[in-house]
């Protein structure tokens, strides 16, 4: 893949090409759940998403926080092009409940 | 008459449009149907003409109509675009493809209806004719690779753009509605408010200046990254006018405080209006003044300094609130210290400047540790680990499928650019707010940025154009608050028994007197909850002398080391009082003194030992975002330490929370 835009969460992929997204909490329980082409289930702690790209591809992330002090996740999708590691790394802030939209697009 | 009777029919068109729309929808589901339906009505206005003083009002329905249309058929662009690839690779005989054939026919006459669409929309008499907005800044440009041609979203930016300021103002709701009761929160450098018990629309407001402000490089708010604050805002703003108030209020109503923290006074310094230590340890600072003297005699003024010394030591590295908040996780020693808090003890009525609170050693009356030796109130803790599961399979998923669900009415996000709005009206009011925020002298940075974006944020939130914004978007926006409040409250049921949890904790005090011998005190407590949110804490402590004190003549027995042993208990229950959470508690303490006790002048009260017996009864009235609380107590006693009577008092003061102050005036 490589990365459209980093702030709106925009690729560039090809078909068949496998993506996974890692996700990892700090201060705060793992409530995390995801949608993949309309399919909404939980992201268990230290699970992975795994999956083939087959066309344009929206993968849609909601993210919650049990301490009013302020928690955080790392979010990491690969395997991106020019990102170290090939790794490209957001971090979700909160609370609040969070929602992020990352699209993939295929040529 | 004729005429008339078209200003009639067209005033009613637009009137009926949402609901005749809404109606249509609810009928049928079939995409193909609305379709129809829509080139019908465009033909039937477009056949008409309109007379002179309702040229503006059929512009706007022929276009609004047609907007309708062209996003209908930009979706069957998107089905059938996806038909035809996946029968291209999945199919090989001749019947299919023959029929990936006639779908390529149909695509091509859709997009080339599409197009004819797209340019009216962007050539509407209506558009042309709306003056562009003084104020309103152009998006930023896109990047290169994201220049490819969009038709629906340079359609949307084309009319969006052209509401005027004045035409979205016109369209929000009144001040006296749209505006906050509740005074505004600061953010701090993490993107959370300051104040101790914000609501869901202060952490939404920060979040989203936070998120803006730390951009990487688009300093705009963004659907794909800020999609549930903009809902928040939205709850708050345009339900609280369109219909849905109670969610409204669900959303900006302030969050209740935790009732097992120790802000105050220990119990044993003077001047303490609680007779019972709680477990449970501010992360960083508590500050406490309170007046009043809950166990002796001369009344004075104690202020408390309560903190938690890993986050001091990362204070004075100059590392910051939550770097070092963070850098704890990882360190076994900083994870001890995040499980203690060090206290001290100001009275203010002691040394060269009485009454004036200097912060000097005369001054320091007691100095306090705790540690924390079990905490199952964290929801970290493992024990909680399934039901947490639990909720993220149920709840969070039934959440999930109502973001989606809302995401796909709300937003147009197809196209390889940044998602717009469905409807102009929140478009145009997102640019406005985009460019107001672009508008931000660059060179303010961290928490002022922040801040300065808050205010930005929170201004335009009162000028959302309620009024313009269609029924679709309304509905898609109740349906996800609907949802989030009842995930919401699930959560809070998770968590409320997780406040039930039990803890236990040491206190160490070190009385320092200014005649009398210094004493210590450890002070065991356990802690549970019950039903309700009911707390119930424990106490049993023992103190002794630092040096035995002097004979009380020179021929009697010199006093011992330990000077007693007390047992207390509290219950604590939080009780709403209109839109207010008062907590209320009942408390009781037995004390054994083992000898005579001691004035602050250090002479021993002869015949002073014996039983102390005390009950108290007290209430916190809070007020709300200011994290500000005023504890009141009614103590009654069979005596005090040195007098053998029976003594009634009320007690009074104030508490609030350092962290919150901490934050706002952190230099780093």
């Amino acid at each position: 893949m490589q990365l459209i835009d980093f702030d709106d969460m925009r690729f560039r992929g090809a078909i068949g090409e496998e993506v996974t997204v890692t996700v990892e909490a700090e201060n705060t329980v793992h409530i995390v759940t995801f949608t993949l082409n309309g399919e909404t289930r939980p992201l268990p702690e230290g699970e992975i998403i795994r999956f083939t790209l087959e066309g344009d591809t929206v993968l849609q992330m909601t993210f919650d926080f049990t301490d009013d002090d302020g928690g955080r996740y790392r979010v990491g999708l690969r395997v991106v092009q020019g990102e170290p590691d090939e790794e490209c790394v957001y971090f979700v802030d909160g609370p609040p409940f969070a929602i992020r939209t990352f699209r993939i697009f295929v040529d | 008459m004729k005429k008339r009777f078209l200003c009639i029919l067209l005033a009613a068109t637009i009137l009926l449009a949402p609901v005749i729309n809404a109606q249509a929808q609810q009928g049928s589901s079939n995409p193909e149907e609305q379709i129809k339906q829509y080139r019908n009505e465009i033909k039937a206005l477009v056949a008409r003409t309109p007379p002179a003083e309702a040229v503006d009002d059929h512009g706007r329905a022929v276009w609004k109509l047609r907007w309708e249309l062209h996003t209908l058929l930009q979706q069957k662009i998107g089905a059938l675009k996806k038909d035809i690839h996946d029968l291209r690779t999945s199919t090989s005989s001749t019947a299919s493809a023959d029929y990936v054939r006639r779908l390529e026919k149909i695509l091509g006459e859709v997009e080339t209806e599409a197009g004819g669409l797209n340019s009216d929309l962007t050539a509407s008499p209506i558009v042309a004719s709306l003056p562009r907005s003084p104020v309103a800044k152009p998006s930023p440009a896109p990047e290169p690779e994201a220049m490819e041609t969009s038709e629906a979203i340079n359609a949307v930016r084309a009319a969006a753009s052209n509401f005027t300021p004045e035409a979205l103002r016109e369209a929000a709701a009144p001040p006296e509605i749209a505006e906050s009761e509740l005074p505004a929160s600061e953010c701090n450098d993490r993107g959370l408010p300051t104040s101790t018990n914000p609501s869901e629309y202060d952490r939404s407001i920060c979040r989203l200046a936070s998120n803006v402000s730390n951009a990487r490089t688009r300093q705009e708010i963004l659907f794909s990254r800020d999609e549930a604050n903009l809902f928040s805002i939205l709850i708050a703003k345009l339900l609280k006018t369109r219909g849905g108030e109670s969610y409204a209020a669900f959303i900006t109503e302030a969050q209740e405080a935790r009732l097992d923290q120790q802000i105050g006074a220990a119990p044993t310094t003077d001047g303490a209006t609680s007779i019972v230590s709680k477990g449970g340890i501010p992360y960083l600072f508590g500050f406490a003044v309170e007046n009043g003297a809950a166990q002796r005699t001369e009344k004075d003024t104690t202020v408390t300094f309560r903190f938690n010394p890993a986050g001091v030591i990362k204070l004075f590295e100059k590392k910051g609130f939550i770097t070092g908040f963070q850098e704890t996780e990882d360190d076994a020693a900083m994870k001890f210290l995040r499980k203690t808090a060090i206290g001290l003890s100001f009275d203010t009525s002691r040394g060269d400047t009485a009454g004036v609170f200097t912060g000097n050693r005369q001054q320091l009356s007691a100095v306090s540790a705790q540690i924390e030796f079990l905490n199952e109130r964290d929801p970290r803790h493992k024990r909680y680990e399934r039901e947490w599961e639990e909720f993220v399979a149920n709840e969070g998923v039934a959440l999930g499928r109502r973001v989606w669900a809302s995401t796909i009415e709300t937003f147009n996000f197809a196209e390889n650019k940044p998602g717009t709005f469905k409807d102009l009206a929140l478009q145009a009011w997102l640019e406005q707010t985009n460019g107001l925020i672009g508008d931000l002298d660059r060179s303010i940075v961290g928490v002022e940025r922040i801040n300065r974006i808050a205010a930005i944020i929170r201004k335009q939130a009162d000028l959302i154009p309620v009024n313009l914004v269609d029924d679709e978007t309304v509905a898609a926006i109740t349906s996800f608050a609907k949802q989030f409040q009842a995930y919401t409250e699930k959560k809070r049921s998770l968590l409320d028994r997780i406040a039930k949890g039990k803890v236990f904790s040491l206190d160490y005090l070190n009385k320092r007197e200014v005649n009398a011998p210094d004493t210590s005190s450890f002070t065991f407590i356990g802690a549970t909850g019950t039903s309700g949110r009911v707390d119930l804490t424990a106490n049993g402590s023992f103190t002794f002398f630092h040096q035995r004190p002097a004979a009380l003549t020179p021929a009697g027995p010199r006093p011992g080391r330990f000077r007693d042993f007390q047992f207390a208990g509290q219950l604590t229950a939080p009780l709403r009082i209109g839109e207010t959470q008062v907590d209320f508690w009942f408390s009781g303490r037995y004390e054994r003194l083992l000898e005579d006790a001691t004035t602050f002048g250090g002479a021993t009260v002869p015949d002073t030992k014996g039983d102390i017996a005390i009950g108290q009864f007290g209430f916190n009235i809070p007020i709300k975002s200011l994290g500000i609380k005023f504890p009141v107590s009614f103590t009654v006693a069979n005596r005090t330490e040195l007098v053998k009577e029976k003594e009634v008092r009320g007690n009074f003061g104030f508490t609030f929370n350092w962290d919150t102050l901490f934050s706002k005036l952190k230099p780093f």
